[in-house]
């Protein structure tokens, strides 16, 4: 849709046949630029990727060859078959899943019920929470670390899941309920108010109309917040200690020692790894694509 | 919305309290008493393979006590130990570069350790790396890993240029002239100079030694005032940073180069002559047999002595039994076994694997190393000095300028700190 | 039981809508208040346990000197901050860091659209390409940052190393290595890092602008441009907002990227707030001195909103009185 939708508005002029080859000609013509501008952003996002994937499979002493190689010969798989061995590594993927998927799911409650009551409610001090929700993400990591050590500890948390989802929650969750809030608002309330006209408590208000509206933001949230928790590095190595509970982010940078980076696992790990990850994207995707167009708005 | 805020904030604030006192309190209550329990060690990564015999030969000794090794990635390594300092849970034992004791000690985060000194045989310790632990007239770390540097060549690239393979004895005006014969710009450079800011040791490996032969040097004698925009001082930059900015036989991306990132993969890649690195380089370079190099001690000998040592945070849970394993640790049939990195005790360096010939030359290096001035806020001079140096690289500043702009900031540092 | 049954009346209850006849009863307010505060207490309460005492240290720590480990503190007043205004160093950084700032929103944002427009498109496989652009994000920054660096490298990196194989000799930059290109490459690599966000937010929101709109556009005979700058773009206004902010945020804070690539360096040219205030505390073991850092930028960012708020305020009146 928008500027790049398919179907521009056709010549009333035009006989029905001319108008559907002219259709058909501009719909190619449409998609074929849309599928290169596509590409463009493709090649940014994965290149690099792809240059340490290579690296990955290449012998030890290939990786810093000159010229650059980006198909290696051979083709070593053995960076790859090491990951799938390293049970360090797995149960460090373990964790990460564990905390990344907790985090997200309390991070989407929390930021549902808050952006709800923000979004609908004027009560006194509203507007100070809500700016203060934000503001509170712009302490630094650096000056909040101590505080938030000292409180893991004190709430016995320290290395724990809890600890680390309740530290990513506070990253997490003024966003989640600021990009809900926004969405919330830009729904119409009178499907809402019809419903309590009918009796509808609000649990069951969130739960059957206002959820199943908002998927795309919800998506969006749980994305954000799954990355966040996947990908956070000083907390996560701050707030473990040991292989029980060491997150992935953490687990990879040991492939980065004194003697430099060990490229060739390093990308392996972190390739493996992702897949998850982009599991996760591709089943929010869907949500993402059906989204409101196809819900409760128009009927 | 005040009331919950307010009952909230009085208990964490009494949690901060209390876990100041208790990193306040004095560690040794307990020094008559047999140790027991626990101890928590947090040591680099390479470390990991190493724990199992470690613990192996210490419960033969002291089965009553357990040793908890934490190998951590060298990525905010520092970041994790200061938090957990500060939030008043460190480790029991820290693992420490030699570089990093005075700054941390300084801030009181660690525990004068000088009751384990008494009790050691000092003289067999690496000098270099002993005194790099020790912060006004006290001990505050005992080192495990002693590293002279010495300059590792590129056979490949010398031969390409038809070049002579450096020997002992050289001094830095071959150094310079062998650098001159090997660049082949674009395609091969005589030297690596790192300088990249976010690894100052590395930049310190080579600045260092050319800093202390031209006879200039970071502090005065007393470590009370700047020496860094002395003549000599400045004729050392000058030399240093014309490797690059006058004579071009240092890499194109020099002034973010830093040794383990960028310049070994160039020296693998046979693109790089020589670079200037500790024994970890060697254990690196063994690892890749179609590299085809050699050793040598560093041009008119001098080098700088890296190492690590190990340290006892303020607030340690078992400051006794932690001090039991860093004299245990000194015992050099104990630490001959126990590192996989260059021992500290001369005394180990005699045993095997140690003593196999490949190692000699950093025995033979040893006497010439030298440490960096273990002073309160040396991390912010380092930080200061290398930010100048960049700046003579990039040509904002001459040699002169940089060093009195440093000499300042270190002032201003060491005014501070006192 | 009242808090779980809502009212119409109270919901989207905008003033204009809900004029009071009379003054309601303190009862009748509370109980219209409730289901709010009910819902929003989790975050008032998570705000609570984990904000409060980091907020009250940085603040207190900010005025005072402090003296580790024990945190035993000496109130120095307003001299940490005076020592951070008169610092020579201090007006370079705070350009440095609106470059920075102002960089990577820029870039995010714009690429960010430019993406969400794009995959927005109903086009076979599109969905397949959109998962691959999100890669970036599922990369922890330890690890992109390197690889960006390693990428960058002037002599031996495959970007200046395929310029050269082009013959595109001197496009091949000393990236890392000059200070005039150095903040050009740490921009590029965080904006790899985080644009797919912005793509996302922003796809999620375009989702949720009706059909109905465009089609009623397009029989008013409204071109592309014209669908795109009255319908889309002030669609888009709020969650456009709600990226600014965030990448605001994030750019001011950001460090980790910064520490791996390039240190701050060279000679200080990717020396930015965020970095500054991580290399007061964990270089300098400077509490005090990190905590005004904060407090300086958490006044410049609230001065920015009031501004913001002032301004659009102004607008909005200015916009109704023209109507």
């Amino acid at each position: 849709m928008t500027v790049l939708d398919a179907d521009g508005p056709g010549s009333p002029s035009m006989s029905a046949a001319s108008r559907s080859r002219r259709r058909a000609w501009r719909t190619g013509f449409y998609r074929s630029g849309i599928v290169s501008l596509a590409l463009v952003f493709v090649a940014f996002s994965v290149l690099p990727l792809a240059w340490g994937i290579s690296t990955a499979l290449k012998e030890k002493e290939a990786v810093y060859a000159f010229p650059p190689v980006w198909i290696p010969s051979p083709i070593t798989f053995e960076n790859f078959i090491a990951v799938f061995n390293n049970a360090a590594l797995f149960q460090s993927f373990l964790n990460t899943l564990i905390i990344a998927t907790c985090t997200t799911v309390i991070a989407l409650v929390v930021g549902v019920l808050g952006a709800y009551g923000f979004s609908r409610y004027r009560f006194p001090g509203r507007d100070t929470l809500l700016w203060s929700l934000l503001f509170t993400k712009l302490f630094p990591r650096v000056v909040v670390i101590v505080p938030f050590f000292v409180t893991l500890r004190n709430l016995d948390m320290m290395n724990t899941y809890q600890g680390l989802i309740l530290v990513y929650l506070m990253a997490i969750f003024p966003v989640a309920i600021w990009m809900l809030k926004g969405f919330f608002d830009n729904i119409p309330v009178e499907i809402e108010e019809a419903a309590v006209v009918d009796g509808c408590s609000l649990p069951q208000l969130l739960w059957l109309i206002v959820i199943p509206m908002s998927k795309p933001a919800l998506a969006a949230v749980a994305m954000y917040s799954f990355i966040i928790a996947w990908n956070e590095f000083l907390f996560a190595l701050v707030f473990t200690n040991g292989l029980s509970k060491r997150p992935l982010s953490v687990a990879l940078a040991f492939f980065i020692d004194e003697n430099g980076i060990r490229w060739g696992e390093l990308m392996a790990a972190s390739a493996v790894m992702s897949l998850p990850a982009l599991i996760v994207f591709s089943i929010a995707q869907k949500a993402l694509v059906r989204g409101l167009s196809e819900g409760a708005v128009k009927g | 919305m005040d009331d919950p805020f307010r009952h909230d904030r009085r208990q964490v604030l009494g949690g901060m309290l209390a876990a100041g006192l208790a990193a306040a309190a004095p560690g040794s209550l307990a020094a008559q008493t047999k140790p027991r329990g626990t101890v928590t060690i947090w040591v680099g990564s390479w470390w990991a393979p190493q724990v199992p015999i470690t613990q192996k030969l210490w419960e033969a000794d002291y089965p009553d006590v357990k040793l908890a090794f934490e190998p951590l990635p060298i990525n905010g390594y520092l970041d994790k130990f200061t938090t957990a300092a500060l939030g008043g849970t460190p480790p029991d034992v820290i693992d420490l570069d030699s570089t990093w004791v005075s700054t941390v000690a300084a801030k009181g985060l660690l525990q004068k350790l000088d009751d384990v000194a008494a009790k050691l045989d000092v003289s067999d310790i690496s000098q270099a790396v002993w005194l790099a632990g020790r912060f006004k007239d006290a001990q505050y770390a005992i080192p495990a890993r002693g590293g002279p540097e010495v300059y590792y060549y590129n056979k490949t690239v010398f031969d390409r240029a038809g070049v002579p393979y450096p020997t002992a004895g050289w001094t830095h005006d071959d150094l310079l002239q062998i650098a001159q014969k090997l660049t082949i710009k674009g395609e091969q450079y005589g030297i690596g100079v790192p300088a990249d800011a976010s690894d100052p040791s590395n930049v310190l490996s080579l600045f260092c030694p050319i800093l202390w032969h031209f006879g200039g040097d970071f502090l005065t004698k007393d470590n009370k005032a700047p020496a860094i925009n002395t003549p000599a001082s400045v004729k050392a930059i000058t030399y240093w940073s014309d490797f690059y900015v006058k004579y071009g036989v240092a890499p194109e991306g020099t002034p973010n180069f830093s040794t383990t990132r960028d310049l070994m993969p160039l020296f693998e890649a046979n693109k790089l002559g020589l670079i200037s690195s500790s024994s970890n380089t060697f254990d690196a370079l063994l690892q890749k047999p179609n590299v085809k190099w050699g050793a040598v001690l560093s041009p008119d000998k001098i080098n700088r002595a890296g190492g690590w040592t190990m340290g006892v945070p303020v607030g340690a849970k078992n400051p006794d039994a932690a001090k039991l394993f860093l004299a245990w640790l000194c015992r050099p049939e104990i630490q001959a076994q126990v590192m996989n990195r260059f021992p500290a005790s001369l005394k180990a360096r005699k045993l095997p694997p140690w003593n196999a010939s490949k190692w000699d030359i950093f025995v033979e290096a040893e006497p010439f190393a030298r440490s960096v001035p273990a002073v309160a806020g040396w991390f912010e001079m380092q930080t200061a000095l290398i930010t100048n140096l960049q700046k003579v690289l990039v040509k904002q500043l001459s040699p002169q300028q940089a060093a009195d702009a440093a000499a300042a900031e270190i002032k201003k540092i060491i005014a501070e700190n006192a | 039981m009242s808090l779980l049954q809502a009212s119409p009346g109270r919901l989207g209850g905008r003033p204009a809508e809900a004029p009071a006849r009379h003054k309601p009863s303190w009862r009748a307010r509370w109980n219209a208040w409730a289901p709010g505060y009910l819902l929003v207490l989790p975050a008032v309460l998570l705000i609570a346990l984990m904000m409060v005492y980091p907020v009250v240290q940085t603040v207190y720590f900010s005025v005072n000197k402090v003296q580790l480990p024990s945190f035993r503190t000496t109130f120095v007043g307003l001299d940490n901050f005076a020592r951070i205004l008169s610092n020579p160093d201090t007006w370079p950084l705070v350009q440095r860091t609106l470059i920075w700032v102002v960089g990577i929103v820029v870039c995010r944002i714009a690429l960010g659209l430019a993406a969400a427009m794009v995959f927005n498109a109903r086009v076979p496989g599109i969905v397949w390409l959109r998962v691959l652009v999100i890669l970036p994000w599922t990369i922890p920054s330890v690890v992109g940052a390197n690889l960006w660096r390693w990428i960058f490298q002037t002599d031996s990196g495959v970007l200046n190393q395929t310029l050269r194989s082009w013959g595109l000799e001197s496009w091949a930059l000393n990236w890392l290595g000059h200070p005039d290109t150095a903040m050009m490459a740490v921009i590029i690599a965080y904006t790899w890092a985080g644009y797919p966000f912005v793509m996302l937010l922003i796809l999620a929101r375009m989702q949720g602008i009706p059909q109905e709109l465009y089609e009623a556009a397009r029989i008013d005979g409204a071109n592309a441009w014209q669908q795109f700058r009255y319908i889309t773009l002030p669609s888009l206004k709020a969650v456009l907002l709600v990226a600014l902010i965030l990448e605001i945020v994030s750019g001011l804070n950001s460090f980790d990227t910064l520490v791996i690539m390039t240190g701050g360096g060279p000679a200080k040219a990717t020396q930015i707030w965020g970095l500054e205030i991580y290399k007061t505390a964990f270089t300098a073991f400077n509490l005090g001195g990190a905590s005004a850092l904060s407090v300086l930028m958490f006044i410049a960012v609230l001065v920015m909103f009031v501004f913001y708020g002032a301004a659009n305020k102004a607008a909005q009146r200015q916009r109704k009185e023209v109507a």
